[in-house]
């Protein structure tokens, strides 16, 4: 059983103006020891995906339907004084721009010794040396814990978000768009930060971006995710080597390099689908250049092709 | 294509006053600066492109926004064609500021809110007087928004900025200042808050109206990837001074200065088989000191600092034909 498993989740907003269908029958699963990585354009349901392993999922959003479950247990049914204790030391997620996610008010050191109060029975001298231990382990000067956020740069509190996250040795980590937004060398420490930290705390990881180079950095199996489904599931390198579906593969060749020879600039023409209405049968033909006329009439499920889950009726 | 120097800047500076201590400050004059572009010289051909690229806090947005006088320069002259920027009245500037554009990073919060498309762009006509009638200010506007791909342009015609994507908005952001057929362009960070695919989509949007239009753009972006396909030439800034300068593919294939090459080896290349290598550089960056430079100000991040790096702050010489560098291991 892996350790983390998300059958057929179903989760709508509902608005006024209708159900709009954020994530629509995703399943994936994460083994121990493995780093997934979610990708997608803006909009596609990621975030929510991983809101909801974390029970974050608040009106006017609601869990439809599908099953998350996390070491045997389903955690959309448990209990909410279950749901506090799963969250720091089960499962922890860094905030996109967590940066801005930290309290102004008190110091780092403060933040993470909070997060140690709420899970473990131990002295304040004892927490303020975990959090000291903590910093160093994100790279940082243990120093640092009387520091205020606004001292600090915007690398340096990525890295004390993720400091806070990995106090209570989790055993499920999740990061949402953990270096969009920083300079290309912070960004290139941060992701040796996590791999590091992969390796050192033998820490699952499900990353969350829209940059197909983080996830080729950082993760071992990547889902792609587009109008609240996920198009295609395979490993890292499986899937930029050969990508089946067609979203994948305008994905990867969208994105430019320093690397090789200069591409031309291809992007995918058009714009995602609005999910208040989504066009009928598969999310993706009104963009994609081999449709069919299938495509415009029934939904593709996923199949096993080349040791990739892909949906798409090319590979039927 | 390119002949004569277009836009020619000479020892620029741009020098933020800093308030360190507010008791300080009203018993001293002593004033301390924060500089921010650090004597720049560089010039712009004709049908040119330009990168600037370095990490935040190098100066180059103020580079872009001080050519404008979106801010007021220091020190030094900027030269449009042979016009002197530096010396323009404000009424001569407008008239100018007509050719020399800019197209700014957010696209959600460059646009006024209360506006529809239409009218955002009819205030852009109406301020430089393109038009003499409204039915003319309609026909310019609604070419315009076909050709920025905000097609059909009644479908779009009477959108508040709210109702639009981030691509769409930043397509608006780009028609207002195409509208005014500029020659120059200064595009700050134009893709960097927007999705990949999206940003692909605009990046060959300008791609396009440089070649139909011959405007000369000065990107301005953190990405070298994005720069190279974009760009002739990049100027490398680090702490407000050019490190390197070179034709593209030159400063990507041999980097002189050991910030280039950080910067390259930073870069993340979208093909899980590359390993990465070890970042030949140190720490972060670091606050700009108030005072002049007396020594490199790369050196205490720089792998091979030396002794030498440490009493000088070399100047930007041409090492190869073009490629000029700042560094002083290159003699």
């Amino acid at each position: 059983m892996a350790l983390l498993q998300v059958e057929n989740l179903i989760i709508y907003y509902f608005t006024r103006a209708g159900a709009v269908k954020a994530v629509d029958d995703v399943s994936f699963s994460v083994d121990e020891n493995e780093t997934l990585g979610l990708i997608g354009e803006s909009g596609c349901g990621k975030t929510t995906t991983v809101f909801a392993i974390m029970k974050f999922v608040t009106p006017p959003g609601r869990i439809v339907g599908g099953k998350i479950i996390f070491e045997n247990r389903d955690i959309l049914a448990i209990e909410q004084e279950e749901v506090r204790l799963l969250r720091g030391q089960g499962i922890t997620m860094v905030f996109q721009a967590a940066q801005n996610a930290l309290n102004p008010v008190m110091t780092v050191g403060d933040q993470i010794t909070e997060v140690i109060d709420q899970h473990e029975r131990v002295s304040k001298e004892v927490a303020r040396e975990r959090a000291r231990k903590q910093l160093e382990l994100v790279g940082l000067r243990g120093e640092m814990v009387k520091c205020y956020p606004h001292e600090l740069s915007g690398g340096m509190k990525q890295r004390v978000g993720i400091a806070i996250a990995t106090v209570c040795n989790p055993r499920l980590l999740l990061l949402d768009e953990p270096v969009t937004g920083l300079d290309v060398i912070v960004q290139r420490q941060l992701l040796d930060l996590i791999n590091d930290l992969r390796t050192k705390l033998q820490l699952p990881i499900i990353l969350i971006t829209h940059d197909l180079s983080v996830i080729a950095h950082t993760c071992s199996k990547i889902a792609v995710m587009y109008a609240g489904k996920i198009v295609e599931q395979a490993d890292v390198v499986s899937l930029y080597e050969n990508p089946l579906h067609p979203y994948s593969r305008l994905l990867i060749e969208s994105f430019p390099s320093i690397k090789g020879e200069k591409g031309k600039l291809s992007g995918i023409p058009g714009a995602p689908p609005g999910l208040l209405n989504p066009p009928v049968g598969c999310n993706f033909h009104p963009r994609c250049p081999s449709v069919m006329d299938i495509c415009r009439s029934e939904e593709p499920v996923s199949m096993l092709k080349d040791g990739h889950l892909v949906a798409c009726h090319l590979f039927r | 294509m390119i002949n004569q120097a277009l836009l020619r800047v000479e020892n620029l500076k741009k020098y933020f006053p800093v308030r360190k201590n507010l008791i300080k400050s009203i018993f001293s004059r002593e004033v301390e600066y924060c500089r921010a572009v650090d004597n720049i010289s560089f010039t712009l051909g004709e049908g040119e492109n330009l990168g600037f690229v370095g990490e935040s806090g190098c100066g180059k947005s103020t580079v872009g926004r001080t050519i404008l006088r979106l801010l007021e320069p220091t020190a030094g002259k900027i030269y449009y064609k042979d016009t002197d920027v530096t010396s323009l009245s404000r009424r001569n500037m407008r008239s100018l500021r007509r050719e020399m554009q800019m197209i700014f990073q957010d696209p959600h919060g460059s646009l006024n809110p209360r506006r529809t498309v239409s009218e955002t762009l009819r205030q852009s006509v109406r301020i430089h007087r393109l038009a003499d009638s409204k039915a003319e200010e309609d026909v310019l506007i609604k070419n315009t928004l076909e050709e920025v791909g905000l097609n059909p342009a009644e479908e779009f015609w009477d959108r508040y900025p709210v109702l639009l994507s981030g691509g769409q908005r930043q397509r608006v952001g780009i028609g207002r200042i195409l509208i005014l057929q500029p020659k120059l362009v200064i595009a700050d960070e134009p893709v960097s808050m927007l999705d990949v695919s999206v940003s692909m989509g605009i990046l060959r949007l300008l791609e396009n109206l440089r070649d139909k239009f011959g405007i000369s753009f000065i990107y301005i972006t953190h990405d070298l990837a994005i720069a190279r396909i974009l760009c002739d030439r990049i100027v490398i800034m680090y702490l407000g001074k050019i490190m390197e300068t070179a034709p593209t593919e030159d400063l990507l294939k041999t980097p002189l200065h050991p910030y280039t090459e950080a910067l390259l080896a930073a870069a993340l290349i979208p093909d899980p088989r590359v390993y990465m290598k070890e970042l030949p550089i140190i720490g972060y960056v670091p606050q700009i000191p108030s005072g002049a430079f007396t020594s490199c100000r790369f050196y205490p991040r720089c792998p091979y600092a030396e002794k030498k790096c440490r009493e000088q702050d070399p100047p930007l010489i041409e090492a190869n034909p073009g490629h000029f560098v700042s560094c002083m291991r290159v003699k």
